[in-house]
């Protein structure tokens, strides 16, 4: 019987007018997606490996000699996510990169060109589609699931044969399931195709399996629209009542959720202005009073070790704070992150931003694998240094008077620790990503668990 | 039209006590509750930083010793209607250094610090009026034609002396009273929150301006009132129509838009800011050959002399020999030798500094006009696009809009730059007094005929400038009706005859 409620509900929905120009409209943007992502991705491509090259001169040029290395800022900056198509993830808008030298690391960097005038509009990728476009479709079919039949009377007919309300719920929910899930999936055909095709876009069996598992954790995502939708449906006895509500939960979902994200963000964790870490910095360097003057010293005597005590400690409270500033940006973005995900749309978005490793997802990752690189770098430079007999072997950030008591000779570019951002592997994604897609499953079982509760005590006259 | 009053009074009542407007009026005062309060904080942050800028910036005006050190920043205040409409009164920066050295351009100063955050949704009151008004009024209208020939009032209606534009009229008229209800409640409540804050001061003119982009909204909710009366004579039945009104809804709000502004930004290359940065920098250094040209041609070569410069000038080059070459720019006791040349310096390089700077802007101009291509694409792209009209039309009110808080402003800084360069040369300000105020009869090139001036010129005491007299900055004060408003207005009209015309071509019975 479910096969027949099915059959019927698929047909019911796909010769009408309304699914053609849904389907019409999902073709079209993922196709428009794939081709402006092509494009996109070959310049951000050009402009980071500018950027690499760059820098890697910069190490050559340097490595002649280790003194000039240890004072030579490396920008860094991570490449443009091959998945970006899947979730651009506000991408355009976040930093990508970070200054870094044997001391001390900045904060996050722009190394990106910002020449659309559009700087801040909304990407059409996968996950926008997906969130505010494939979502209105399922509860567009499901909102009068079984408020529509009760006011046609179709429901009274079809309770009146033999069939189990369990029955009619399943043949519903995949039918619509299965007609809001064909033009997804034909778009992400459509979309791998075109980009199969194109030179520019290299695509792994790593990140297909990313894009498999990004479709899976889709599925899940209109089964919860399609669950919200006959759920309403059937808690409502007019179809008019229940879109009111289904379109209520919509925005609330989609739009109020993650603006309040913000403000919990924003109260949650303030963030210091700079202004006022310039003024306190000033003031605990001031504190740690004199020996900071320079001369061109050439053996370790008790003035220059003071110096170096003097600068160590400046670096130490430097880098503690611009550390704990970063760590607050990450904090609060976090925090807006964690309540936003009560909206399952958020726990979608925020799914497919760690999928594509994109966005805020890609820095963080960065960074972290910035952090270790740092320490292998400074470890490299301490280590080259130690094996120069010549050399005091003291290394502290005032350029003028390290010059007379580090090493100053060349160390192989070869040798040198090179960054190269590490994408996550396929198992990494899952790990990374289990709780969102645990969230999502947990939403799909409670409201469909709910929808049966309610269709069983529904009063289908 | 003696029909008219009780109809409309019968379709407004129908309308106010429907559940779908109990629970849009509730849903969209929630969202604007929230709204008003996160602008507000962040608008209150803004100001603080402002605040403390300017303090910064005021002191940074009157401590100058010589005219080369004259920098007066101008910091520019967040826009209280930028809680209404945002625009660029936050991302275009908000600080303009007017200076000789400087060119007159904006750069971020004291703003929100995380630049992470762009991942969130960060609403203004226009977008609330753009996504859930409009949403209000299709689902209010997109039945309620088709509801009534389903029902078979409609037939009941015509039987009596009525006629269809009354009828329609009523229909529109009272589903455009039923929506300014939120509307007001929504403009009410955020004026009254916003005029609570004792941080924001409010003139006259910020209530003319908050009035026009009321009238904007309700102009831009009558279109989508006829967008949905159209959809409702054209379809059977009242779900049918409630669906196409909602994909309709779907299309001009966040699809098309969405799509031509991401495609232009795409597909429409404009010059990169990298190579605005290679002509820039071009230019400054070909300044950088005139300048060590000038030190090669006039500076005896070998001739030492004592110096005591206090300041550096930020505009230096290095020549062949590796030294650095730079104007001079406020200077202690040094040898007379070195005052003279400087003197001499200043007066053949500074007209060549500015006419090159006139250059940059200019490069800077043509950058800025290069990447309006976008931007024009796309209007033209999105003119009959209701939400695009009431966005650009609040944006040009509140003054947030580009044109106004970016390239007036700009050019407004131009002229005042000018202003500034014509005081300074009122004041003998492009000879010696440019880097020093050591006078003329005292400069020798013996160090001893300076001892009893020596603390005077020290960088402790340098004497300040007698800045009383000197012009203040102009802000601008630019304020047009959009062109935007009169295309909402043109469309409000082409609607109102074709969807007259279709409902007087309505059959009334159902089919």
């Amino acid at each position: 019987m479910i096969k027949v409620i099915f059959i019927k509900e698929v047909r019911s929905h796909i010769s009408s007018n309304k699914m053609i120009i849904a389907y019409a409209i999902i073709l079209t943007l993922f196709i428009a997606n794939s081709l402006i992502f092509i494009k996109d991705f070959k310049d951000s491509r050009i402009q980071h490996q500018k950027i690499v090259t760059d820098n890697l001169e910069a190490i050559k040029k340097n490595s002649g000699n280790l003194w000039n290395l240890t004072f030579t800022d490396q920008k860094l900056a991570y490449p443009p996510s091959v998945l970006g198509f899947m979730s651009e993830a506000w991408e355009k808008n976040l930093p990508n990169g970070i200054k870094l030298n044997f001391f001390t690391t900045s904060n996050p960097e722009y190394y990106k060109k910002e020449d659309s005038f559009f700087s801040e509009s909304e990407a059409l990728d996968w996950n926008n589609i997906l969130i505010l476009f494939v979502s209105f479709i399922c509860i567009f079919f499901s909102y009068d699931a079984f408020s529509g039949e009760k006011v046609e009377g179709t429901l009274k007919l079809m309770m009146s044969n033999s069939v189990s309300r369990t029955h009619i719920i399943l043949g519903k929910y995949l039918g619509i399931c299965f007609v809001t899930l064909l033009p997804l999936l034909a778009g992400a055909i459509m979309s791998s195709i075109i980009l199969l095709l194109s030179p520019v876009i290299q695509l792994s069996w790593n990140h297909f399996f990313d894009i498999i598992y990004y479709l899976f954790a889709a599925s899940l995502f209109i089964s919860l629209n399609v669950c919200i939708g006959m759920l309403l449906s059937t808690l409502t006895s007019r179809p008019i009542v229940s879109l009111s509500f289904v379109i209520l939960v919509w925005i609330v979902f989609s739009i109020v959720i993650p603006g309040i994200g913000w403000v919990i963000a924003k109260k949650t964790v303030p963030i210091e202005s700079l202004n006022s870490i310039n003024d306190k910095l000033s003031i605990e360097t001031k504190a740690l009073g004199g020996s900071f003057w320079n001369g061109h010293w050439k053996t370790p005597t008790p003035e220059v070790l003071a110096n170096k005590n003097y600068f160590d400690k400046v670096d130490e409270i430097v880098n503690k704070t611009w550390n704990d500033y970063r760590n607050s940006l990450f904090n609060q973005v976090n925090s807006g992150i964690a309540f936003s995900k009560i909206s399952p749309f958020q726990v979608f978005r925020f799914l497919g931003d760690k999928v594509a490793d994109n966005g805020f997802p890609r820095y963080n990752n960065f960074y972290n694998q910035l952090k270790n690189y740092h320490q292998t770098y400074r470890d490299f430079i301490i280590l080259k240094d130690k094996g120069d007999q010549q050399s005091h072997h003291l290394i502290w950030a005032n350029e003028y008077c390290t010059s007379g008591f580090m090493s100053k000779k060349s160390v192989s570019y070869e040798e040198v620790p090179k960054f190269e951002y590490k994408i996550p592997f396929f198992v990494q994604t899952i790990n990374a990503t289990k709780w969102e897609l645990l969230i999502l499953l947990l939403w799909n079982m409670i409201l469909f668990t709910g929808v049966s509760f309610a269709f069983i005590r529904y009063d289908v006259r | 039209m003696k029909n008219f009053k009780i109809l409309l009074i019968h379709e407004f009542l129908q309308q106010v006590k429907s559940f779908k407007f109990t629970l849009m009026v509730a849903l969209s005062l929630i969202v604007t509750v929230f709204t008003v309060y996160v602008q507000v904080t962040d608008f209150k942050e803004r100001f603080q930083n402002y605040e403390a800028e300017t303090l910064k910036a005021s002191d940074e005006a009157m401590k100058a010793g010589t005219f080369a050190e004259l920098h007066v920043p101008v910091i520019i205040p967040p826009n209280p209607l930028s809680i209404f409409s945002k625009g660029f009164d936050e991302k275009a920066g908000n600080k303009i250094t007017i200076s000789v050295e400087d060119l007159p351009e904006l750069e971020i100063v004291a703003q929100k610090n995380n630049p992470f955050m762009a991942i969130f949704v960060n609403f203004d009151i226009t977008s609330i009026i753009k996504i859930i008004l409009s949403l209000m009024a299709i689902f209010l209208i997109a039945d309620t034609i088709a509801g009534e020939r389903e029902e078979q009032t409609l037939k009941v209606i015509f039987i009596n002396r009525v006629t269809r534009l009354e009828f329609f009229m009523a229909k529109y008229s009272a589903a455009l009273v039923a929506i300014s209800i939120p509307l007001f409640i929504m403009f009410l409540f955020s004026s009254l929150y916003i005029t609570l804050q004792p941080f924001i001061q409010l003139s006259t003119i910020f209530w003319i301006k908050l009035l026009l982009i009321f009238l904007s909204s309700l102009g831009f909710l009558s279109v989508f009132i006829f967008i949905g009366l159209w959809i409702s004579i054209k379809t059977p039945s009242s779900a049918q129509a409630m669906i196409y009104g909602l994909l309709v809804w779907m299309v001009i709000v966040f699809i098309y838009p969405r799509l031509v502004t991401y495609t232009v930004s795409k597909v429409v290359d404009v010059p990169s800011s990298e190579k605005l940065k290679t002509d820039i920098d071009r230019i400054y250094n070909e300044f950088g050959d005139k300048l060590v040209e000038d030190h090669e041609k006039n500076y005896p070569k070998g001739k030492l002399y004592f110096n005591n410069t206090i300041e550096s000038s930020k505009i230096g080059f290095m020549n062949k020999d590796n030294w650095w070459i730079s104007l001079p720019y406020k200077v202690g006791i040094t040898s007379k030798f070195k005052l003279e040349f400087d003197a001499g310096q200043v007066k053949r390089m500074i007209p060549v500094l500015l006419e090159y700077q006139n250059r940059m802007m200019d490069t800077y101009n043509n950058y800025r006009n290069n990447q309006l291509k976008q931007k024009k694409i796309a209007s033209w792209l999105q003119v009959f696009i209701p939400g695009f009209l009431l966005d650009e039309t609040a944006k040009s009110i509140a003054g947030t809009s580009y044109d106004i808080r970016v390239l007036s402003l700009l050019k407004k800084a131009r002229q005042n730059r000018s202003i500034y360069i014509n005081y300074i040369k009122s004041k003998n300000g492009f000879g010696p007094k440019y880097f020093t105020q050591i006078p003329q009869d005292i400069w020798s090139d013996n160090s001893k005929d300076y001892n009893s001036v020596i603390d005077k010129y020290s960088w402790d005491n340098y004497p300040r400038l007698n800045l009383t007299d000197i012009p203040k900055f102009q802000p601008v004060e630019k304020f047009k009706v959009p062109l935007e408003l009169f295309f909402m207005l043109l469309i409000n009209l082409v609607l109102l005859l074709i969807v007259n015309k279709a409902f007087i071509s309505l059959r009334v019975e159902k089919n």
